[in-house]
């Protein structure tokens, strides 16, 4: 724990052990598993985004790499329901330490709204809403920041913890969309999630996920993610949780820099749960070396040079 | 397995099925050429491939055949929507690959046991080869299914093995032994201890779920070593979704399975008992999950 300490964070009033939090979506099903990643690094965890029902989601193939660390999905959100789904929010909070974030999802906002209040119950640290996959229904949510108002509202009466909200970086303007969630009532923002993308077999002519349009994911977003976390950090005052594309301790820098308070990982598990301890570990050293006492002290440092444009 | 590099083959690359080689009423092989960017991806006996049946579905299957111009085949047992579709494909139609995926099965020295139970047999059959190069003085190859006419391979393995060899059995007797696999195991282990000597003896198998736990039982009695080759839903294949994972060791059967050994096996509570679906929803495999 003390070896950890440069790396504690604190985020709505909650705190993580480590900067490192596992994006939704990820290894998101077997509690054992999100307790071992905890061993391994992580601060904390964010289940695969539940519903109100269970959903079966898109037929395969739904999850492909496309090679340079980078993959495209559509999983169209496949989930047990969070009534099914209720106990395994409780066990996976047996671990001590670990935060626990439940990202959620519903057709509407009382859906979002009853499906939140049932995963805080069942011992959610905080709710992340998911109104961002580029591949579902939900991502009409997102793009709008009026009905992002309203949904993060509706989510924000109904539950007592915090409440982060990710956001999606298919828009014209994200600080809008954020600005919005913010003052609807949102603790955190999470920027971003995947990337809309298509990717075409030139044997059979077709689309090769099952679904057709998909999400990237992994390192081909990085940049698109800080750009997004920079625009973000200037125009909000709640914190942000970097996200895309993080594969090494210098990506995870590079997020702090630009204004994150923390961050996700997800497709950098695709090399196993090493990977978490050696970001982590290469974190520790690199403050070590510059004699900094939390890596909290990097968030937004990037903003002082001003010939950043704030623009496109 | 972790890697240091992400493989290009993890986006499916079609190619035209080449040949189609009806084994039982069952099952069929599928011959491909597996040469992605001018490389043939070298193959791990119990490694698998997922194979995009385009409109329809991906799913895992086991390579069971690799030839030496780079070609790959594997058996496909007939028993839902995209195992059907892949049934009605000829020759020339285009479905996709990607992989090699898994850890594959680790041949030890000393004395080997190759089981493999209906179609789990695809999965051992590459193994039997390396095995007999590399030992032939301590193989025993035991291949059991529910009928005679389900028995996969089997002329083939009649050929490369010897009698004292092999063991053939049927839950139905209408071939070889009746009884199951773990029975005929058991039957023979003095036997087989013998031969073995002071050598380790180590199993392979692959097969249904309630084969290889009752066979996990054998083994732990007789002190036998095994590496059995589990089945679980999966999506992405390459570590990502989850869905393959079995508690409580957070071991992902895509990944740093599907073969595991005895020491994890044993500490697994979900091997025999548990199973997610496509939603990753856990159910208890013997309950009528829909
Ligand atoms: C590592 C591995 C190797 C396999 N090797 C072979 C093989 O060599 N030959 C062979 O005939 N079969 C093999 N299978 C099983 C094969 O994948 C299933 O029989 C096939 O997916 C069934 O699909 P379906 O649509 O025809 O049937 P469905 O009716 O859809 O399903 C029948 C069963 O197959 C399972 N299944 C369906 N989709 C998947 C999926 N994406 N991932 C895992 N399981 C799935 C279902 O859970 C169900 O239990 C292997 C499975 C795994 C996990
Ligand atoms: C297979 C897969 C499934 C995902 N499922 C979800 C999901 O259910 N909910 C969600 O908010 N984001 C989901 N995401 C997006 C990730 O949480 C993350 O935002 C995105 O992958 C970018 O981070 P990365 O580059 O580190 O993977 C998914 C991503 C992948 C690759
Ligand atoms: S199939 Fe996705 S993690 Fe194994």
């Amino acid at each position: 724990m003390k070896l950890n300490k440069p790396l504690n964070v604190s985020i709505a009033g909650l705190e993580f052990n480590s900067p490192l939090i596992l994006a939704s979506g990820i290894l998101g099903v077997s509690p054992p598993t999100m307790h071992i990643l905890a061993d391994y690094g992580m601060g904390g965890i964010t289940t695969k985004s539940i519903g109100p029902v269970k959903r079966k989601g898109y037929p395969n193939p739904s999850i492909i790499g496309l090679g340079n660390d980078t993959f495209l999905n559509a999983v169209g959100l496949a989930n047990p329901g969070i009534e099914r789904f209720s106990h395994e929010i409780t066990e996976i909070k047996k671990k001590e330490g670990l935060v626990v974030i439940v990202s959620v999802f519903g057709d509407n906002s009382n859906d979002f709204a009853r499906t939140a209040s049932l995963a805080e119950k069942a011992g959610a640290d905080a709710i992340e809403i998911n109104i961002s996959c580029p591949h579902a229904e939900v991502s009409s949510i997102g793009v709008d920041p009026k009905i992002t108002f309203e949904y993060v509202r509706a989510v924000k009466k109904a539950i007592h913890c915090p409440l982060f909200v990710k956001l999606t970086p298919n828009v014209t303007d994200i600080v809008k969309i954020g600005m919005s969630a913010e003052k609807a009532g949102a603790d955190a923002l999470v920027a971003i999630n995947t990337v809309s993308g298509l990717a075409i077999d030139i044997n059979t002519h077709r689309p090769i996920l099952a679904h057709g349009i998909g999400g990237l994911s992994g390192r081909a977003i990085k940049p698109i993610g800080v750009r997004h976390v920079f625009n973000l950090s200037k125009a909000v005052s709640i914190p942000i949780i970097g996200c895309g594309g993080i594969f090494n301790y210098e990506d995870v820098l590079e997020y702090f820099l630009a204004g994150a308070s923390a961050v996700q990982l997800g497709s950098c598990l695709y090399y196993g749960y090493d990977i978490i301890t050696q970001i982590r570990d290469n974190l520790i050293r690199y403050l070590e070396t510059r004699k900094l006492d939390s890596i909290s002290q990097l968030t937004g440092l990037a903003h002082h040079y001003k010939e950043i444009g704030f623009d496109d | 397995m972790t890697k240091n590099e992400q493989s290009i083959t993890d986006k499916p690359f079609t190619t035209e099925i080449k040949s189609v080689v009806q084994e039982t009423p069952l099952m069929k092989t599928y011959y491909v050429s597996f040469v992605v960017q001018g490389k043939i991806p070298s193959v791990i006996p119990g490694q698998f491939i997922l194979v995009w049946i385009p409109g329809i579905d991906e799913i895992p299957m086991a390579i069971s055949h690799v030839l030496d111009n780079g070609d790959i085949g594997f058996t496909v047992k007939d028993v839902g929507e995209a195992t059907h579709a892949l049934h009605k494909m000829k020759i020339g139609d285009l479905i996709g690959i990607r992989g090699p995926y898994g850890n594959g099965y680790q041949l030890k020295d000393g004395f080997s046991i190759i089981i493999g139970g209906g179609i789990g047999i695809a999965s051992i059959r590459l193994l039997v080869q390396k095995a007999l190069q590399k030992n032939p003085n301590h193989l025993l190859v035991i291949v059991g299914a529910q009928t005679a006419k389900e028995l996969l391979y089997l002329e083939e393995l009649q050929e490369i093995l010897k009698p004292s060899q092999m063991l053939v059995c049927t839950d139905d007797g209408s071939h070889g032994n009746e009884g199951f696999v773990t029975m005929i195991l058991e039957k023979n282990l003095l036997h087989i201890k013998e031969k073995a000597g002071a050598n380790r003896i180590t199993v392979y198998a692959c097969g249904p779920e309630i084969m290889l736990t009752n066979l996990l039982k054998v083994c732990n009695t007789h002190k036998l070593e095994l590496e059995a080759s589990l089945e679980r839903f999966m999506r992405c294949g390459f570590g990502l979704c989850g869905l393959c994972v079995v508690d409580p060791l957070g071991i992902k059967i895509c990944q740093n399975g599907p073969v595991l050994n005895s020491a994890v096996l044993n500490e697994l509570d979900d091997f025999g008992k548990f199973h997610r679906d496509v939603t990753g929803e856990k159910y208890r495999i013997d309950s009528n999950h829909g």
